[in-house]
């Protein structure tokens, strides 16, 4: 082995390691990350108590961790290399036909499905309250074709028609399965960056539960289209090189107004549409702002009835279509909602109460078990 | 591994060449004291009272009882702190089953990492020393040195005093060998980062749903799971023995493609060599080894795997695991061996990896229902062959499994040796170990999932 073939070596290791280590602690550390949503973390505070602990040492390596330099470069070499090696699905999503990313099959567990259920049966009972069901189908299961050859099994069918329909008692099912399957080529009801289903596919929805209810359906819209937008399956994917959805804002006359309440004071907002998030790449909290403890979204045009939507983030698209048929709607997702609901119902008169979850939250998390 | 190897090497080879002894024992105690500083002083009550038992055995040479008293204490010291750290908790709980003693309080201490590893170096060396196959070490800095040496302290090899002793006082660093660990480094980070955790993250899969699985699943799983165990195992060796070779040092082989073995006795000569040559040198001959009557020989064979058994962690299952391979070798030498030999060499690698395979999932079990549960899953039908779910799984880890498998084997290896001198190989190797680096520097940014399998040794 020639001499100058080990200097070479030698010196793209010692380069490589080298630059990794300018580049950690020199480059410019950024608070947040947009690909993550998330604030990164802060350069530990030194002491002797949490150095002796290991404590230091243990943020440390979190805080270099999170701004190691190349973080997404590197993200998605690992992406590409876990997909180009076989193993689609590796990180929690299919890349699948036609630019859809879909996330892999729920983790369905007979005992967690069990409980929620037995906390919405519970409440319904206590309450007396007219109630509603809306489980939304997986991306995976309706859109099967677009699947990659090798994948898991959705299972959706089962979940949905014989695990909820079967599992609620004074709750009225609206089965969404049939109208989606039938759809699904006219029709994009679900992203292709992001889990959730379109304004399309929430508005299907929106015909059903007013068939339901007798309503007069609103058909006349003004759609605005804005591109750009890249979902959550796509940050999860790390999948780099994909190509952004765009997302629909359907609006139609209404004064209506939003209060958001996270546990300490109101906010009040004029529209349900928060457009400023469309400027970032997930756009969908453009719907009703995403993810928050209580919303109350107030009609003051309608004379309808009071509505209660115990809800996780599908709602957010479906929710604006009824708040033309409603006084007075109010939002509560219990992943973060830490008060009693039964209370809240006692102090609001509701007149009934509608449940929106995507399978994976009610087969997947206790969340709504703590319901009472 | 970014912002500590880069100024360390950098600084060792700025250091003139007296001060580098004292700069890595400085580095090699920041690094063990990286996760939990209080291990620290344990560490350096080791060095301190092993590098004064060495001096006293050779001061006091002439003085037979003496130099007895010196060894013994020593002993006592390194295993009296590896049975504190590692197996009082075992010991209690077993203790608390009996009446009289169930008011005793649950022990519960964390495991200082390395401390089977660096403990039984220590006693390597004062053992060496008191038979005179070594020198006592004058100069603590170099003893402490050789005890804490960063790159083998966590998973070894288990290196013997006086297979680097000249090493500590005069190395002659080259780029040559600089290369050379490079090389090694690089293909030890990518046995454990590209492949070991890639089969962990299988094994995890399909190891949960095993009933669902089917039959199929069950031994892919395992198959997993005993790749998973030889490269990370392998690769933080080579990464050891690579980096060893950056600074100057040598280290010997630790595993010799242990799964191409055609019987057990093999697999125990390629499989983590420095602990069984250990456990050969200081209690199997000690001992009598073979050389006396047969009942002793077996109880001789007895007590070395009924300890590497329970070296390796302290849980029956451990102690299970190494009495296993007690019986296979027992079997092997006395009765079946020489048939054994006589079979097709196919025959034979089917029969020594079939005891491997089910060693690991004695070794990974520590409950014995599990255990039993998992070996049902690999030996009836009633799950089927294999599920749908189980099935995707398995095909989209289908490349890498055959990637490890031909790994485990010494194909690659081979293939490098038949081009090693081929003009285009250095541009070959310069882009593979590139590529290595990059993937593996992905692989840990994207991942936080990179447990470490041997945290109890």
């Amino acid at each position: 082995m020639s001499k100058k073939r080990d200097i070479l070596l030698v010196v793209m290791f010692c380069g490589f390691l080298g630059i990794m280590a300018l580049g950690t602690a020199f480059l410019p550390k950024r608070d947040f990350s947009v690909n993550e949503k998330r604030a990164l973390e802060k350069f530990p505070e030194v002491s002797f108590g949490r150095l002796f602990s290991g404590k230091w040492e243990n943020d440390f390596e979190n805080y270099i961790s999170d701004h190691f330099p190349g973080r997404n470069f590197f993200t998605a070499v690992d992406s590409y290399y876990t997909l180009y090696t076989g193993r689609n699905g590796a990180k929690g999503v299919y890349k699948g036909k036609d630019g859809y990313l879909i996330n892999t099959p729920v983790e369905y567990n007979d005992e967690v499905l069990y409980d929620n259920l037995t906390a919405i049966n519970a409440f319904v009972n206590k309450t007396g309250l007219k109630a509603t069901m809306i489980a939304v189908p997986t991306a995976g299961y309706i859109m099967s074709e677009k699947l990659p050859e090798v994948h898991k099994e959705y299972n959706d069918e089962y979940i949905i028609k014989i695990g909820i329909e079967k599992g609620l008692e004074k709750t009225e099912f609206i089965d969404l399965i049939d109208e989606f399957k039938r759809h699904k080529e006219d029709m994009q009801l679900y992203y292709k960056t992001d889990h959730h289903w379109t304004s399309q596919g929430a508005y299907l929805a929106y015909l059903q539960y007013a068939k339901a209810h007798g309503f007069e359906i609103e058909t006349d819209f003004d759609i605005h289209i804005y591109d750009g937008f890249y979902g959550t399956s796509y940050t999860k994917s790390a999948l780099w090189n994909e190509k952004p959805d765009s997302i629909e804002i359907w609006e139609y006359p209404i004064n209506a107004d939003v209060v958001i309440n996270d546990g300490l004071e109101d906010e009040e907002y004029k529209n349900m549409f928060f457009t400023e998030h469309l400027d970032e790449p997930d756009k969908y909290p453009v719907y009703l702002d995403g993810n928050h403890a209580f919303e109350r979204i107030t009609n003051h045009d309608s004379d309808g009835g009071k509505l209660l939507v115990l809800k996780d983030s599908y709602a957010h698209c479906l929710v604006p279509f009824l708040a033309k048929h409603y006084s007075c709607i109010d939002m509560v997702d219990l992943r973060y909602y830490l008060d009693s609901v039964s209370k809240l119902t006692e102090e609001n008169e509701y007149d009934e109460v509608l449940m929106i979850y995507g399978i994976s939250s009610l087969c997947e998390s206790r969340d709504i078990s703590i319901l009472e | 591994m970014f912002l500590y190897l880069p100024p360390v090497l950098g600084i060792y080879y700025l250091v003139p060449r007296r001060f580098r002894n004292g700069f890595l024992l400085f580095v090699n105690l920041i690094f063990y004291g990286w996760g939990e500083p209080v291990f620290v002083l344990i560490m350096l009550l080791s060095i301190i009272t092993n590098y004064i038992c060495g001096l006293m055995i050779e001061k006091y040479r002439d003085n037979k009882r003496l130099t007895k008293t010196f060894l013994v204490l020593s002993i006592i010291i390194s295993l009296g702190l590896l049975g504190l750290f590692k197996y009082a908790g075992f010991f209690s709980d077993i203790l608390r089953k009996i009446p009289v003693f169930s008011i005793m309080p649950k022990i519960d201490i964390a495991l200082p990492i390395g401390i089977s590893f660096y403990t039984f170096q220590t006693m390597s060396y004062t053992i060496d020393v008191y038979r005179r196959d070594t020198k006592a070490q004058k100069n603590i800095i170099s003893f402490g040195t050789y005890v804490s040496f960063f790159p083998q302290l966590i998973a070894g090899p288990i290196v013997r005093y006086k297979d680097i002793a000249k090493q500590l006082v005069k190395r002659n660093e080259s780029i040559k060998q600089f290369a050379d660990g490079v090389r090694v480094f690089t293909v030890g980070l990518g046995k454990k980062v590209l492949i070991a955790n890639q089969m962990g993250l299988l094994w995890d899969t399909l190891r949960p749903s095993a009933e669902a699985n089917g039959v199929l699943g069950a031994w892919i799983g395992i198959i997993a799971y005993t790749l998973q165990i030889y490269f990370d195992f392998s690769g933080y060796s080579d990464m050891a023995v690579g980096l060893g070779r950056m600074f100057g040092f040598e280290f010997m082989q630790n595993f010799n493609y242990p799964y191409i073995s055609k019987s057990i006795t093999e697999f125990w000569r390629r499989w983590h060599i420095s602990l069984s040559t250990w456990f050969r040198d200081y209690v199997y001959i000690p001992l009598g080894g073979n050389r006396c009557s047969m009942p002793r020989h077996i109880f001789n064979l007895f007590v070395v795997w009924f300890l590497t058994g329970f070296w390796h962690g302290a849980n029956v299952n451990f102690i299970l695991w190494g009495l296993y391979y007690f019986v296979l070798l027992v079997l092997e030498k006395f009765i079946f061996g020489k048939y054994l030999d006589k079979l097709p060499g196919v025959i034979r690698h089917i029969y020594a990896l079939l005891f491997i395979i089910i060693g690991w999932t004695i070794f990974y079990f520590e409950n014995w229902g599990e255990f039993t549960q998992y070996i049902g899953c690999m030996f009836t039908l009633d799950n089927g062959i294999v599920s749908v779910d189980a099935l995707s799984v398995i095909i989209s880890y289908l490349p890498l499994t055959v990637a490890a498998m031909l790994a485990a084997a010494p194909v690659w290896k081979n293939v490098y040796h038949k081009i090693k001198d081929k003009k285009y190989t250095g541009v070959l190797e310069f882009i593979l170990c590139a590529a290595v680096l990059v993937l593996c520097t992905a692989s840990l940014v994207n991942q936080s999932y990179n447990p470490f399998l041997y945290f109890r040794f």
